[in-house]
């Protein structure tokens, strides 16, 4: 760790951009996926919840969320 | 062990699962014959000692690897080809090859080129890969090491790896050595 | 073990989980992040790229783990028909689908500068790839079929056939002369790596880990509402007064 504080890579180090864009890659992949995930569930939920209102069924209500 | 006394629900599970398990043992075993017959075809290059053996024929395209040999690499008459020799130790193969090296080229390293053997058995490479090896170290350890003196890249000897973590000494020519890429294997 | 195996009572341990995973794997990501990006040195060789390693290591060790536990809860919904085991693998599968896929463009972005190649043909590569298409294999015939009962068991059997694939990745860089080096975080005396580099790696090896596990937990929440939301339409079709509420629904087919 004698590149300084800021350490190597941010100082600009040889092939620097190849680990930037790797990481990029990573964290817009789990990001994308995460986000579909949770969006995916809720949808799921609320179709359910649409569902059980419409059955009215009431040992249905207490069991969502 | 007697299935007697089971219930047919219970004696169909044990049933399904000497199926699953059963199949994926045959399975596996299949995967690994197939496997060991194309074990030649799989490989991903052949050593020197193979090709000085005739391995491969000529006029056949095929990938080499080895270790650079120290002092080996030259330029010839034209300025732009490069030649040097690919060594595992044991037998030599001299590659030229036109073109732009990788980063990681230098004597020592453990490389991978694509091409074939000339009537002169040279191997004309088409293309050079450099092979990198399973030791990571930070830039500044290696410098003290050679100021040191300590520091031995690529050279055969027992003490000649930067850390004693690969057995057969030098820290770049895991699995190239002739007789050590059987014997890391295990 | 039978205990575990009542998925609402898996989800709600699960549940309970989650913001652990999720805190503890935030956490490590910022560790892991610093140690790997600032804090460690550049390698004497790779310079720079040597970080791309502590993204790419991790996410191949988590892309197997993942497809081995696909199989042990696919290979439990055959033998002993346990829901919960089909539902994990169908909640596990495209979390260790983006872990392979990182893998594999991560490697491919550091093959470049190291080797002089974005790829090459050797096992450890072309194994790795298979994987991948493992993963998109299961989860199309996962999904392929509205009805459970078809596409659900071939999915399962994909699964738990390709596991063989696990050893193969594994051993291909023993076995076979492969352009890709061999393991060094199970080298045989220890890791032949800087102990800051080590750091790196294992931080890294934790959050994805954690945020994985996490992903894998949100989704299993998601396959749990699709079982309720088919049983709930099964009772709708049986009621068909209700119908007329929801007929945006596409109930009947």
């Amino acid at each position: 760790m004698s590149e300084g504080d800021l350490g190597s890579l941010l100082g600009g180090g040889r092939h620097a951009a190849f680990v930037w864009w790797s990481y990029a890659i990573g964290a817009a992949t789990l990001g994308l996926l995460a986000i579909q995930s949770i969006f995916w569930s809720r949808r799921l939920k609320r179709q359910l919840a649409a569902l059980e209102a419409a059955q009215g069924a009431p040992e249905a209500q207490e069991t969502r969320r | 062990m007697s299935a007697i006394g089971m219930s047919p629900a219970r004696r169909r599970k044990r049933v399904r699962m000497q199926l699953v398990i059963g199949g994926v043992l045959a399975l596996g075993a299949a995967v690994v014959l197939t496997l060991t017959a194309l074990e030649e075809n799989i490989a991903f290059f052949h050593g020197p000692t193979g090709v000085v053996a005739g391995d491969v024929g000529e006029g056949v395209t095929f990938r080499l690897g080895g270790l650079v040999k120290d002092g080996s690499v030259t330029q010839i008459e034209d300025g732009a080809t490069h030649q040097f020799i690919v060594t595992d130790q044991a037998e030599d193969v001299t590659v030229q090859f036109r073109g732009l090296l990788p980063d990681l080229f230098r004597e020592g390293q453990g490389i991978v080129a694509l091409g074939e053997l000339n009537a002169q058995k040279i191997f004309i490479a088409d293309e050079v890969l450099a092979k990198h090896d399973e030791t990571y170290m930070p830039t500044e350890a290696v410098e003290a090491m050679k100021r040191a003196g300590t520091w031995r890249h690529g050279e055969d000897g027992p003490e000649s790896g930067p850390k004693s973590g690969s057995e057969n000494g030098s820290d770049s020519n895991a699995g190239y050595g002739a007789d050590q890429s059987t014997g890391d294997t295990q | 073990m039978h205990r575990f195996a009542n998925p609402a009572r898996f989800m709600r341990v699960a549940e309970r989980l989650l913001p652990w995973f999720l805190g503890l794997g935030g956490i490590l990501l910022l560790a892991g992040l610093y140690q790997g990006l600032i804090a460690s040195p550049a390698d004497y060789q790779q310079h720079e790229t040597v970080r791309i390693m502590y993204l790419h290591v991790p996410a191949a060790i988590l892309a197997q783990g993942f497809y081995f536990g696909m199989a042990l809860g696919s290979a439990s919904f055959l033998i002993w028909k346990h829901p919960l085991g089909d539902l994990m693998a169908r909640a596990m599968a495209p979390v260790g689908a983006a872990l392979c896929f990182i893998c594999l463009v991560t490697g491919a972005i550091w093959g470049k500068p190291t080797w002089g190649t974005y790829w090459v043909w050797d096992a450890r590569l072309t194994s790795m790839l298979i994987l991948l298409f493992l993963y998109f294999g299961y989860m199309a015939l996962a999904n392929a079929f509205d009805d459970p009962s078809r596409g659900h068991k071939p999915a399962a059997l994909l699964a738990v056939v390709g596991v063989v694939n696990i050893p193969v990745i594994k051993f291909s860089v023993y076995f076979f002369n492969t352009l890709h080096q061999k393991s060094t975080l199970f080298a045989e005396g220890g890791p032949s790596m800087d102990p800051d580099m080590l750091l790196a790696l294992m931080l890294m090896l934790g959050a994805l880990g954690f945020l994985a596990t996490a992903m894998a937990i949100i989704r299993l929440r998601g396959e749990m509402t699709v079982v309720k939301l088919r049983a709930a339409r099964h009772g709708l079709n049986r009621h068909d007064d209700a119908t007329q509420d929801v007929k945006h629904e596409e109930t009947t087919r």
